[in-house]
């Protein structure tokens, strides 16, 4: 017997016409499950998202090495370390350059209404190439001119038509009490800790940051040379260097990043707990739904039972609902969800995106939700004896 | 030749004190092709008595066997195979809802591993024709008739051709002329595929299509054959 003969015996689709024949019952169990897999695929987005937005800065940054102060939390809160280490680094045979960054967050001019809005600001030394962006390295000559800056076209609205002012010409302005001039724009992207970002030369940070001290890094980032082990020699870093500063591969600062904001703060945990309610409500809906849906048919499955139908056949068939509720409600939830990404990106400057891998985790955990309450739901078929029914 | 034999047979419900045995040590041989009306009025333990042959309930006393099967000890899944052989007719026709009348009838083929949908939907169709239903058979259970409803229980009991046909009050819930339509309709199929019938009522106006009748009154059996007037 093949599998669709077992599943739908002689063409008698019982499972899909249980649920359609009260259509008010359906609606609202496809309901209640659109709603669970919105909230699971946005949430799953959503935390995909923030993981892929609060690296974006590391994803452009050269280096295989990334040294820190030990105390390094974050891309954004950072104490300083000293740039010897650097320097120290530099004179390992495989390290090809060095490059240190200065990192702050401090208030820039709305130049259309001269509201002072926190901006992040990344300095780093001209003559360096610490990032991997064809479009910095084009401008980043104008950051030796002191008060040059170079404007994150993907900044949140904020901060002003920066970006559609540079279209005429260069953008004046003033960062933390200081004359800047923005001569040109890059494309990085808002995260937890930045709503924007601001590149400058290393002589314009410390000018616009004058409390800063100059020997003090916030970021070194090491380029090796073609070929090196980077985890060979970060371990040599770690025992050659003082304790005073941590090393990292690229990799390993990536993650870093991932975990602060994924396990340390309550942004990851508030996403996670949040994807745990969408299941277990629309399992609790889904269960009812069935179980109502075995009650009101007990006396039928009961006299398919007495003549001869098994357990098993029940069982399939419940099932069979479970797998058809997952659908219905996943393909609109899916769709709602999209729709739900695209407000995000234009309202919180999220990166959130439909994909596929996500929507195939939530396809098969609503299946596996739907497939469990079903299950439960079947017990009490199971246990019915029909001598008791009729 | 005996389809059913029936030894000894004692069944109670309750415990203690307020234990009531409702059959009192039976024994019966039911034989093949052979109408048998056990009649008895309400509460006598029909039912009961039906259902323990059906395997439906768990026997507690005495033996049941059915085509050499013995039910008591049989495990689920031959109890399974023993139910597969029969064609049960229960008091309310307890149809599924959601089918229409011909996927009802079908449902008992689908045990045939052989049996295709085409064929199925033609033995189906069959039947219904044989109960004079072609014209309602892509209805839905709501749509019918009580004395319509019991003639599709009817074929769905006889499509698979069963040894055994149980009938448990068949007429029960009908008017007088439909009740005797229906057992019509049941004696003349159940001859013509020779099944064995084994029919519970207190409908005294049916008995006559009985080959054989029996009484069962205070959970003892009899072949005491009461008259067309004789009231339970």
């Amino acid at each position: 017997m093949s599998l669709i003969n077992k599943l739908v015996p002689l063409g008698i689709p019982l499972a899909w016409l249980n649920l359609v024949k009260e259509k008010k019952r359906f609606f609202a169990a496809v309901a209640g499950i659109i709603f669970a897999v919105t909230m699971m695929l946005y949430q799953m987005g959503l935390k995909t998202a923030m993981f892929t937005q609060v690296v974006f800065p590391h994803l452009m940054l050269n280096g295989d090495i990334v040294i820190v102060n030990p105390q390094y939390e974050y891309f954004g809160i950072s104490r300083g370390f000293t740039e010897k280490r650097l320097n120290q680094a530099f004179a390992l045979p495989e390290v090809e350059d060095v490059a240190p960054l200065y990192l702050v967050n401090l208030p820039i001019k709305n130049p259309d209404t001269l509201v002072n809005r926190d901006i992040f600001i990344i300095g780093f030394d001209p003559a360096n190439k610490p990032f991997d962006d064809p479009a910095i390295e084009a401008q980043q000559g104008m950051l030796k001119i002191p008060g040059n800056a170079l404007f994150d076209e993907r900044s949140h609205a904020k901060f002003g038509p920066i970006v559609e002012r540079l279209e005429d010409g260069t953008v004046t302005t003033e960062t933390n009490g200081r004359a800047t001039e923005i001569v040109g724009s890059f494309e990085m992207g808002t995260t937890f800790a930045a709503d924007g970002n601001l590149l400058v030369g290393k002589q314009t940070f410390f000018e616009i940051f004058p409390g800063q001290d100059p020997n003090l890094a916030a970021v070194g980032l090491i380029m090796l040379k073609e070929g090196s082990d980077a985890e060979k020699v970060a371990e040599t870093l770690r025992a050659k260097l003082p304790h005073d500063v941590k090393i990292m591969t690229r990799a390993e600062f990536i993650d870093n990043e991932k975990r602060y904001w994924g396990e340390r703060t309550p942004i990851g945990f508030v996403i996670s707990a949040s994807m745990t309610v969408a299941i277990i409500v629309g399992a609790v809906i889904v269960y009812q739904i069935l179980y109502t849906d075995v009650t009101d048919h007990l006396e039928e499955y009961a006299t398919l039972k007495s003549i001869g139908f098994k357990d098993s056949y029940f069982i399939s068939l419940i099932l069979q609902e479970s797998i058809i509720l997952s659908v219905f409600g996943f393909i609109p939830g899916a769709a709602l969800t999209a729709g739900l990404y695209y407000v995000t990106r234009r309202v919180a400057y999220m990166p959130t995106e439909f994909q596929w891998d996500n929507a195939g985790i939530v396809l098969g955990l609503t299946i596996v939700m739907c497939m469990l309450a079903g299950a439960l739901a079947t017990r009490k078929l199971r246990h019915a004896n029909p001598a008791d029914i009729f | 030749m005996s389809v059913i034999k029936i030894s000894d047979l004692r069944y109670a419900f309750g415990h203690g004190e307020t234990q009531q045995t409702v059959l009192h040590g039976i024994t019966a041989d039911f034989t093949q092709g052979e109408i048998t009306i056990i009649a008895g009025p309400s509460g006598s333990g029909k039912t009961t008595l039906l259902k323990l042959v059906a395997g439906l309930r768990t026997i507690q006393e005495g033996s049941i066997e059915i085509d050499g099967q013995r039910i008591e000890t049989a495990k689920q899944r031959e109890l399974v195979a023993v139910r597969r052989n029969i064609g049960f007719i229960f008091q309310s026709h307890h149809l599924i809802s959601s089918l229409s009348v011909v996927q009802n009838v079908m449902m008992p083929l689908t045990f045939d591993s052989k049996m295709t949908p085409g064929k199925a939907r033609q033995r189906a169709l069959d039947i219904l024709g044989e109960v004079d239903l072609s014209d309602h058979v892509h209805k839905r259970p709501e749509q019918l008739s009580g004395g319509q409803k019991q003639r599709v229980a009817i074929a769905r009991a006889l499509v698979h051709q069963p040894a055994i046909i149980l009938a448990d009050e068949p007429t029960a819930s009908l008017d007088g002329p439909t009740g005797r339509e229906i057992v019509s309709h049941l004696q003349r199929l159940s001859k013509e595929f020779g099944n064995t019938i084994v029919m519970v009522t207190h409908d005294n106006r049916i008995l006559d299509v009985a080959d054989r009748l029996v009484t069962l009154v205070d959970g003892k059996l009899s072949d005491h054959a009461p008259t067309l007037g004789e009231d339970f």
